[in-house]
C-alpha cells in the first residue's frame, strides 16, 4: 500500500489508497477534548503537492480526507459515524498556512545528499548566509526537520562564537 | 544598535536560537508574520469549540535527545511532557492483534515475538547495532556540520569505544548506509508485518523505501528507545508558548502579526522592516526559504530538491543540478544599496549578488539573484529564473546553489 501510494505520488496524483498514521492524543492528554470526546489526528505521507491529473487540492480536499478517515474506520469500525467536525490540511494548505514550501514539512528532502554539510547547500551549510551578520536556522539547515531544536541551538552557537552558550564571557 | 540580533520567523528553531542568545545576554527581537508563535509547532483551540488541534507537528521525538529543554529550563516555563508508551502500534489486519513499540526494547521484542520469535531477536540486535551508530551520528547533529568536525566527532568517539569503532569500520555498515532502507529492512527481518511496520515508521522522514543511501532512515528508529516519543501537555504548541516565556524572561521581545517586508543592509547593521515597525540590528537570523525566497519551483534553488509533497518528486526541482561549488571565503562585501536592492560584486568576476526586498511569503524577506537573471514575481510564489547556469563555470563557481532552477 505504501508503495502504491508512492507510485501515485511520483505520478503527481492523489493516492488511491493512502497510508495513514492515526493518533488519538486526547487518550493520554485530557486537556485536548471535552470529557467523553476525543481528537483523532491522521497523517499520511506521500501526497504530491503538484497534481497533474487535472485536479486541484482545493477541489479534492474533502474527498482525500475521507480516504484517510475511511481507512481508520476499516481498522476501528466503531469510529464510523462518530465524527463531529474536522480540520483538513492539504500540502497546499501547509504551504499557505505554515509557509512550508511545496508542503514539505522537512523543508528540503531529508536525503543523504541534502544532509549534514550538504544542507541546504554546501556553501551555506554552517548557518552563515553569504553576507556578513546574516544567519540561517530552521529545518532547511543541519540537522533538518522535525521538532528538534538542534538547528536553532547550533545557529546560536555560531553567533555567540567563543562566548559559547553559557552567557557573555563564558566559553 | 537597539538590537544585537533580530530573528525573522518564530518557528521553534528561531525561538530556540533567540532564547539561547537572550540567555547569553544579547538583546534579541523575534518578528513573526502569524498571530501565533511556533510556526509548525502550533496548537489551535479556535477550530472546533472545546477541542485543541495541532496544526503542524504532533509528537516530539528528536528534541528529547538534545540538551535544549534542560538548558533553557523549559519545565520552569510550564512545559510538561507526557510519555507515549507504547509510541507506535501496528495493527495486523484480520487478527485483532498488532505489534507494539514500547520505550523498553524488551517489551517491544515480546510484542514482536508473538508474530516471529526470530524477528524478536533480530530486533534486539538491530537496536543494539543502530543505536551505537546513531549515538555517534547524533553527536554530529549538535554542532555545525563542517566535514572536519563531522568526521572528527566519529573518530573521537571511535577512539574510546571499541564497539563503535568496529561498527563504523565494518564494510557491511557502509553497505547498509548506502542501501535503500526498504532493502535493509527486508534483510533484517523475516516477518512481513514487522517489515511493513518498520517501513512505515522509516518513511516518516520523507525518503521512500527504494531510495539509495537511505539505510539510516530505518536505523534511526532505534534511537526512539533512547529518547522516547512524547507529547507536550496541552498540544505541540505548548513548546512554543514555553519558548516565548523563556525568551521574555531573558529580556527578549517577540512581535506577532508582523510579516517582514524587507531586510536591508544599512551601514554596518541591518534593518528589518515589518508591517508597522523597523528594527535596527547588528545581526539577522532567518530561515532559508524566506531568505532566498522561492527559486523556479517552490523554493528549490539549483541542486536542491524540495519534494512534491511530503517527500521527493523525482528530479523536477533539481534538473539544473549543482553546477559547481563556491568557497565560503569568497563571500562578497556589500557595496551599496538603492531602492531596496542591495548588490555586491563577487570575487574577481562579474557575478553579482542582488539582494531584493519585498518577497511576499511566510515571514518572507528577500531573494538573492545573480546578474542577468530575470526577476519574476508571480503571485508571491515563483521568483527567480536563471538565465545561464553554465556561466557559473566561468566565474570560479559562484552560481551554484543560490541560483534559480529554470534555465531559460
Amino acid at each position: 500500500m505504501l508503495e502504491d501510494g508512492y507510485r501515485d505520488y511520483l505520478g503527481y496524483r492523489p493516492p488511491e489508497k493512502p497510508s495513514v498514521i492515526a493518533m488519538t492524543f486526547s487518550a493520554i492528554d485530557p486537556t485536548l477534548a471535552p470529557k467523553g470526546k476525543h481528537t483523532l489526528f491522521t497523517w499520511a505521507q506521500y501526497h504530491s503537492y503538484e497534481l497533474r491529473n487535472g485536479e486541484t487540492w482545493d477541489g479534492i480536499r474533502e474527498r482525500e480526507a475521507d480516504k484517510l478517515y475511511e481507512l481508520v474506520c476499516e481498522y476501528a469500525p466503531n469510529m464510523r459515524g462518530k465524527m463531529m467536525a474536522r480540520y483538513i490540511q492539504t500540502p497546499l494548505d501547509l504551504e499557505r498556512d505554515l509557509g512550508l514550501l511545496r508542503g514539505n514539512v522537512m523543508h528540503f528532502e531529508m536525503s543523504l545528499d541534502q544532509m549534514f554539510m550538504f544542507r541546504p547547500l554546501p556553501e551555506i551549510s554552517c548557518y552563515r548566509a553569504p553576507m556578513k551578520n546574516l544567519y540561517l536556522t530552521g529545518a532547511s539547515t543541519h540537522p533538518g526537520g522535525g521538532v528538534f531544536g538542534a538547528s536553532g541551538r547550533n545557529t546560536a552557537k555560531v553567533i555567540l562564537g567563543w562566548r559559547g552558550l553559557g552567557g557573555r564571557g563564558k566559553i | 544598535m537597539p538590537y544585537d540580533v533580530v530573528v525573522v520567523g518564530a518557528g521553534h528553531n528561531g525561538l530556540i536560537c533567540a532564547c539561547y542568545l537572550a540567555k547569553a545576554g544579547l538583546k534579541v527581537g523575534v518578528v513573526e508574520k502569524r498571530d501565533m508563535p511556533g510556526g509548525a509547532v502550533c496548537t489551535r483551540d479556535d477550530l472546533v469549540p472545546g477541542f485543541r488541534f495541532d496544526v503542524g507537528s504532533s509528537v516530539h521525538i528528536m528534541i528529547h535527545l538534545t540538551p535544549v529543554l534542560a538548558e533553557l529550563d523549559l519545565a520552569r516555563e510550564g512545559l510538561e511532557y507526557i510519555e507515549m508508551d507504547p509510541w507506535a502500534y501496528y495493527p495486523v489486519e484480520g487478527t485483532g492483534r498488532g505489534i507494539s513499540f514500547y520505550r523498553s526494547v524488551e517489551k517491544t521484542c515480546e510484542s514482536i515475538a508473538a508474530f516471529s520469535p526470530q524477528d524478536a531477536e533480530a530486533y534486539r540486535k538491530y537496536v543494539e547495532r543502530w543505536s551505537e551508530l546513531n549515538e555517534g551520528v547524533f553527536e554530529t547533529f549538535l554542532a555545525p556540520p563542517s566535514p572536519g568536525r563531522l568526521f572528527g566527532t566519529i573518530l573521537k568517539r571511535n577512539l574510546f569505544r571499541p564497539k563503535s569503532r568496529r561498527l563504523w569500520s565494518s564494510l557491511d555498515t557502509a553497505r547498509q548506509l548506502m542501501a535503500p532502507y526498504g532493502d535493509v529492512i527486508h534483510e533484517t527481518f523475516e516477518n512481513e508485518h514487522l517489515r511493513t511496520a518498520m517501513l512505515w515508521l522509516s518513511a516518516q522522514s520523507g525518503p521512500a523505501p527504494a531510495e539509495v543511501a537511505s539505510g539510516d532512515m530505518f536505523g534511526w528508529n532505534a534511537m526512539i528507545h533512547k529518547g522516547g516519543a512524547k507529547r507536550a501537555k496541552g498540544g505541540s504548541g505548548a513548546l512554543a508558548t514555553a519558548l516565548v516565556k523563556c525568551l521574555q524572561r531573558h529580556g527578549g521581545e517577540i512581535f506577532l502579526g508582523q510579516g517582514v517586508k524587507e531586510v536591508r543592509k544599512v551601514g554596518k547593521g541591518w534593518e528589518v522592516e515589518s508591517e508597522d515597525r523597523v528594527l535596527q540590528t547588528e545581526k539577522v537570523v532567518a530561515r532559508r526559504g524566506d531568505l532566498f525566497g522561492a527559486g523556479g519551483e517552490g523554493g528549490a534553488q539549483g541542486g536542491e530538491r524540495m519534494g512534491g509533497g511530503v517527500g521527493r518528486s523525482g528530479s523536477a526541482n533539481g534538473e539544473s543540478g549543482r553546477s559547481v561549488s563556491f568557497k565560503n571565503f569568497f563571500l562578497p562585501a556589500v557595496e551599496g544599496w538603492a531602492d531596496g536592492v542591495v548588490w555586491a560584486n563577487g570575487e574577481g568576476e562579474n557575478w553579482k549578488w542582488i539582494w531584493h526586498g519585498g518577497a511576499a511569503r511566510g515571514g518572507g524577506v528577500a531573494d538573492l539573484f545573480g546578474e542577468g537573471r530575470e526577476w519574476v514575481d508571480a503571485a508571491g510564489v515563483s521568483f527567480g529564473h536563471a538565465v545561464d547556469l553554465q556561466k557559473s563555470g566561468d566565474v570560479g563557481g559562484w552560481v551554484s546553489g543560490l541560483s534559480g532552477v529554470s534555465p531559460s
